[in-house]
């Protein structure tokens, strides 16, 4: 029983590292056509930083290919994969069908998709753009009057507009008080007078990619100073 | 026993789940595409460059400069479907038009290769009103510079995103949408091209000036850079824009296409045309005489980018800005190529000549429309015949829609940028671009009649709220 249990394990990990062994080899589906045949065989997994569902390794891990693949953060980022794909489908067979639902449930689903969507946004697997795009021809296809659709959409707006203006200036703000921003900046207007009162140019350069080059140094040095900056 | 049973449905399910994980991916397959059981390993294991940035790249005008090892950039490459924000290092070149840090901004997908490359439109500036976004004056989009949740701030003026730059649109399906994307945005007003350190001088106070990094051409290269060295090479990219961001696609395809070297390469520049016009022509025939003058003296195209353009297409006149188009076109014969906009638009067309033409100028505002569109009709006119002469460079004329002053014939939807007469939806012209076979579609509207008896459209209505 044991046994038998145990070659079950193995065989599962045995396709597992099997499949491992493929994509690090062998690479992703190639079409004939296409002009870079290499490119498969030299695709690496990407190492600079961590991906969350990495986090149980990289490619190049000595961890048993099943605890890799099986691992919780791993089987999360399928579980999202296949979340999002359901998600897509059912926002578009929205739109594509809304008008052969009964009023009740085109209303019920547009409320809920919308929901979705919001949730995406904030998640920012969608654009604020793009969020508010659809939730806008949310609005528009849901069975209310044209009245509640007109107050919901004024809503909508308005509420994407102070959210918008709130983090403008809350960006601005920062930049003003960024340190490496208000140095550079109090170097650029010096170092612009400078190279424009200069008799020759340096280097042979031309004055224009001079100021270029030396304003680039302001910055490099201005951000490596303040590297939060 | 608890061990065994805890461990025989995990390896199971892992096993499991890559090997049905296919599902999940788009059902038609295309080069570049990922199979299902790769797809599923992308998602654990995220693949890497296999292109990046060669010592020789690093070398010469405009150089490919990745950043610093040590840099970081922000880049999570296992953040599927998330807009991922993505620094740029000062020593790439890379500066916003007020001295700030460039970025842009990554949306990955785990099953494809393929990679749309979005330039932002955003209008133009070439003095010290419209590089400041004084009011009154058409100026250029984020004179302060990018904000890292810029993803999350809805634009008034981006309210109308283009579908090429959305997963899901209400009306419309492009096979785009299933790509990764490459967001570049726009803060140069410099339609991605310019190399040059403008001081504005404030006409109101000439104590007071501001200094411009017309930088447009060298952070387009930081973000080439950065493709190499951290994303697959794309087996089909679409490089497009609309408005300056067509401008850009327009002037960048050629490095962009050599550098970042995808099987398939496609430009679709919506609405930022560069008009065939010789730098010294007569302005009463080439009415983009005056505009082209000014940019290329403010924003340094004759001291490096043009040069650089035509290292990459050789074809490309220095002395005819407008001959990018055969010049993209012979240099590029196996790409698919499309160029589109109104003959209707009021926006770019403000652009071109309200600042150039006294008799503009100074006309009743109620009459500018009329003179504007007459020069835009003159230079489209060429334009069109030009295209009509390169068997892979289509153009795509409607004439009008009802939203945005019929600029951007891409934005909000793919509808009403229809050809009447030739029973032809702007879908056919993008599927022509990106799925055709033989010479690319061209179409053009002759009447505006059937556009403006059409119905109130009740989403650009509800868009309307927001503009």
């Amino acid at each position: 029983m044991i046994a038998a249990r145990r070659r079950r394990i193995l065989l599962a990990a045995g396709i597992a590292a099997g499949l491992l062994l493929a994509a690090v080899v062998g690479g992703p589906f190639q079409s004939p056509s296409d002009r870079h045949p290499g490119d498969a065989a030299t695709e690496r997994a990407a190492t600079k930083h961590a991906a969350p569902a990495a986090s149980a390794g990289t490619r190049g891990d000595t961890a048993s290919p099943a605890a890799l693949v099986g691992s919780p953060p791993a089987r999360a980022a399928l579980a999202a994969h296949a979340d999002r794909q359901r998600f897509e489908k059912r926002l578009r067979d929205f739109f594509a069908h809304a008008d052969a639902l009964e009023p009740a449930e085109r209303e019920r689903i547009a409320v809920e998709l919308d929901a979705q969507v919001e949730a995406e946004e904030l998640a920012r697997r969608m654009s604020a753009d793009e969020a508010r795009m659809l939730r806008l021809a949310l609005i528009e296809r849901r069975s209310v009057d044209a009245a509640e659709r007109l107050r919901h959409a004024e809503a909508l707006a308005d509420a994407y507009r102070l959210e918008a203006e709130r983090r403008r200036r809350a960006f601005e703000q920062q930049q003003a008080t960024d340190p490496a921003f208000v140095a550079y900046k109090a170097r650029e207007a010096q170092v612009v007078a400078e190279v424009a009162a200069m008799r020759t140019v340096p280097g042979g350069l031309r004055r224009d990619e001079y100021l270029r080059q030396r304003l680039q140094a302001e910055r490099e040095r201005a951000y490596a100073l303040n590297p939060g900056g | 026993m608890a061990y065994s049973n805890a461990r025989r449905p995990m390896a199971l399910t892992a096993a499991f789940a890559i090997a049905c994980a296919a599902p999940a991916t788009p059902a038609l397959a295309e080069p570049g595409d990922y199979a299902g059981w790769q797809t599923a390993l992308n998602l654990i294991f995220p693949p890497g460059p296999n292109h990046p940035v060669t010592d020789a790249q690093r070398a010469g005008p405009y150089p490919l400069l990745p950043d610093p090892y040590s840099f970081n950039d922000g880049f999570n490459p296992g953040a599927y479907w998330t807009w991922q924000t993505i620094r740029v290092s000062p020593s790439t070149g890379a500066v916003c038009g007020n001295g700030s840090p460039y970025k842009f901004f990554v949306n990955r997908v785990p099953h494809t290769r393929n990679t749309i490359i979005y330039m932002e439109g955003g209008g133009a500036c070439w003095d010290y009103a419209s590089c400041t976004g004084q009011t009154g004056v058409r100026g250029a989009r984020n004179p302060n510079g990018i904000p890292d949740d810029y993803m999350s701030l809805a634009n008034p003026g981006a309210s109308l995103v283009s579908p090429f730059v959305t997963r899901i649109s209400p009306l419309d399906t492009a096979k785009t949408q299933n790509w990764n994307m490459v967001y570049i945005p726009y803060c140069t007003g410099d339609v991605y091209s310019g190399d040059r350190v403008a001081t504005y001088e404030n006409p109101k106070d000439s104590e007071q000036s501001l200094v411009w990094h017309h930088n447009g051409l060298r952070n387009t290269r930081a973000v080439v850079a950065w493709l190499k060295n951290n994303l697959p090479r794309p087996t089909q990219m679409l490089s497009t824009g609309c408005s300056a961001g067509g401008t850009g696609s327009l002037t960048n395809y050629a490095a962009l296409r050599r550098d970042i070297d995808p099987a398939r390469g496609f430009l679709i520049n919506d609405s930022g045309p560069i008009f065939p016009t010789p730098q010294f022509g007569d302005s009463a025939r080439f009415p983009s005489v005056r505009l082209h003058a000014r940019i290329r003296d403010v924003w340094g195209l004759d001291d490096g980018p043009l040069a650089f353009i035509q290292d990459a297409a050789p074809a490309f006149d220095l002395g005819d800005l407008g001959s990018i188009y055969p010049a993209l076109s012979s240099g590029f014969p196996n790409d698919r190529l499309g160029h589109t906009h109104f003959w209707q638009d009021q926006n770019y067309s403000s652009y071109s000549y309200e600042r150039f033409y006294d008799e503009i100028t100074n006309a009743p505002p109620a009459q500018r429309p009329a003179l504007i569109t007459a020069k835009w009709s003159q230079d489209t006119a060429a334009l069109r015949a030009q295209l009509d002469g390169l068997s892979n460079f289509g153009g795509y004329f409607p004439q009008f829609r009802a939203l945005n002053e019929s600029h951007c014939t891409t934005v909000v939807d793919f509808n009403n940028g229809d050809v009447q007469e030739r029973r032809l939806q702007l879908d056919d012209f993008i599927n022509s671009v990106l799925d055709g076979r033989g010479p690319v579609l061209d179409a053009s509207e002759a009447s505006d009649i059937a556009d403006r008896a059409k119905p109130l459209n009740p989403l650009y209505a509800l868009i309307d709220l927001l503009l």
